[in-house]
């Protein structure tokens, strides 16, 4: 197989696995499987397999996410549906909002800082100047990730989408195109003047079909998931071994103790996850559920939060501590500081922000679980089936 | 009435259309979805063009309905899901076909008609 082949095989499997993330288990192994050979079949009648002429059949089948929603369209037709991620049309414009949203905080931000460093003495602006930093920082991570949910709930409905789309479109303009995965290939292709399209032997195609179907998840994956569950374990050894070091008070200690659990759980699911992938050969749909059901631990400790806001403490550097250069432990450097009075707001609703994010997520997990187990559509079918007859 | 509707009431208008056509082909024989969407606009001139990002979903949807069969079968060496009207399929594409030549008719009359004015 040459390199130029390759290359073709790989834009096809990456295109592809984009479009089953999005497809209902059910259906996804016979869809993506017609959609290769189509992919393969039309790519050889533009002159062969090569990236170029596979990135123009992939152009013409459209925007992964678009493409399995049609899949599915029927199913969703009458309900709102929701997904995390902001379709390829419209994220140009959350880039560009986002930016603009971001430059708005900061110039409000530093008027607001100025005036403060005018107005108080230089002891009272040292302590306002960094938690008003703080409060931009947060105020811009919250605007961003508002606009992501929004935009995603935009995304994940094409009726909605188009409108939102032409109303950015006035007040924006065209957007420049994001150079996306496939895209940036695409323009290194072009870069290369276009080889003699060679048509190769019906044998050798069938070969490249085989190799393809056997190839399920890449390795490359399977090892993120084994490093992520390595990362976990560790992190959680390290919140374990800083509570010997750290003077925690009750509330910190139950947040330790609850990321420890927390990171243990993540470990054994990633670890299972990895085994699993290795007998099956393929992803299983039920990790982003578990993993979402395993951050549901975190409510107790946030209803605490809200509840004992004045017990929260803060991580901070002992300046003492550091400058006697005592390297041997870093741990032993951090000291937890009660949390400024000021704060104490913020702090109240980031606890709910929080609380309300970690139900949304598990609900929309399990929903979207639900609504593609096999089980589920083969009951919508014998439904719909009655219904028809 | 703007581009965007005239666009929109074109698609709607082609959407049904293409319906028909799918069922009418696959009552001929059996086929593979590229292999419908090339038919397609040969036979028509492009007029009734389907992308195949489209086609493959409605392909689906037709299964799903019970108009359709699709079966994995290799042919001249080559694996392909192949489409195959069903008798649901044939009820519907005789429902359809009906109607299209009524309304065709009296479209063509109320045309005419507009014409000679």
């Amino acid at each position: 197989m040459s390199n130029d082949e390759r290359e073709a095989m790989e834009l096809i499997e990456e295109y592809l696995t984009d479009v089953r993330e999005h497809l209902p288990e059910d259906i996804a192994d016979d869809v993506v499987e017609e959609l290769r050979t189509h992919i393969i079949d039309e790519s050889m009648e533009l002159g062969g397999l090569t990236a170029r002429n596979v990135y123009k059949v992939i152009r013409k089948l459209g925007d992964p996410r678009e493409l399995a929603s049609k899949y599915v369209v029927g199913r969703r037709k009458k309900v709102l549906s929701f997904e995390f991620g902001i379709s390829e049309d419209l994220y140009p414009y959350f880039v560009q909002i986002s930016f603009l949203i971001s430059i708005l905080l900061i110039i409000g931000y530093v008027i607001r800082i100025i005036y403060i460093i005018a107005r108080y003495s230089s002891a009272t602006s040292l302590i306002y100047v960094p938690m008003l930093l703080a409060e931009l920082i947060v105020s811009i991570a919250l605007t961003i990730l508002l606009l992501y949910v929004i935009m995603s709930f935009f995304s994940s409905n094409p009726d909605l989408k188009s409108v939102l789309q032409k109303v950015l479109r006035e007040i924006f303009g065209e957007p420049e195109k994001i150079k996306r995965k496939y895209f940036i290939r695409e323009k290194k292709k072009e870069e290369i003047p276009p080889k003699k399209p060679e048509k190769p032997l019906e044998i050798k195609k069938e070969v490249k079909q085989r190799e393809v179907r056997v190839r399920g998840v890449s390795t490359i994956t399977r090892l993120m998931i084994l490093i992520g569950a390595i990362f976990e374990i560790s992190l959680a050894y390290l919140f374990y071994i800083s509570t010997y070091y750290i003077a925690f008070n009750w509330l910190s200690m139950n947040f330790i103790m609850t990321i420890i659990i927390a990171l243990v759980l993540g470990f054994i699911v990633d670890v299972s996850h990895f085994f699993y992938i290795g007998y099956t050969d393929k992803k299983s749909y039920l990790v982003p559920v578990i993993n979402s059901l395993v951050s549901l631990i975190f409510i107790p400790w946030l209803m605490q939060v809200n509840i004992f806001t004045a017990d929260l403490q803060i991580p901070s550097i002992d300046p003492e501590l550091f400058r006697r250069e005592d390297y041997y432990n870093f741990l032993k450097y951090i000291v937890m500081i009660p949390i400024p009075s000021d704060m104490l707001l913020l702090a109240k609703m980031l606890s709910l922000l929080f609380i309300v994010i970690i139900v949304v997520n598990a609900v929309i997990s399990i929903l979207k679980y639900i609504r593609t187990s096999p089980k589920r559509k083969a009951e919508e079918i014998l439904l719909s089936m009655k219904q028809e007859e | 009435m703007d581009d965007v509707n005239i666009e929109n009431w074109k698609t709607e208008i082609r959407r049904g259309l293409i319906e028909m056509c799918i069922l009418a082909l696959l009552r001929r024989r059996e086929m593979y979805g590229y292999e419908i969407s090339k038919t397609l606009r040969q036979m028509t001139n492009g007029a009734l063009y389907v992308e195949e990002g489209t086609l493959y979903p409605l392909l689906r949807r037709l299964e799903n309905k019970g108009y359709i069969k699709g079966d994995w079968r290799i042919r001249e060496g080559k694996a392909r899901k192949y489409y195959e009207l069903r008798p649901k399929g044939l009820i519907i594409l005789k429902a359809m076909t009906d109607f299209w030549f009524k309304v065709s008719d009296a479209v063509y009359k109320v045309l005419g008609e507009v014409d000679n004015e």
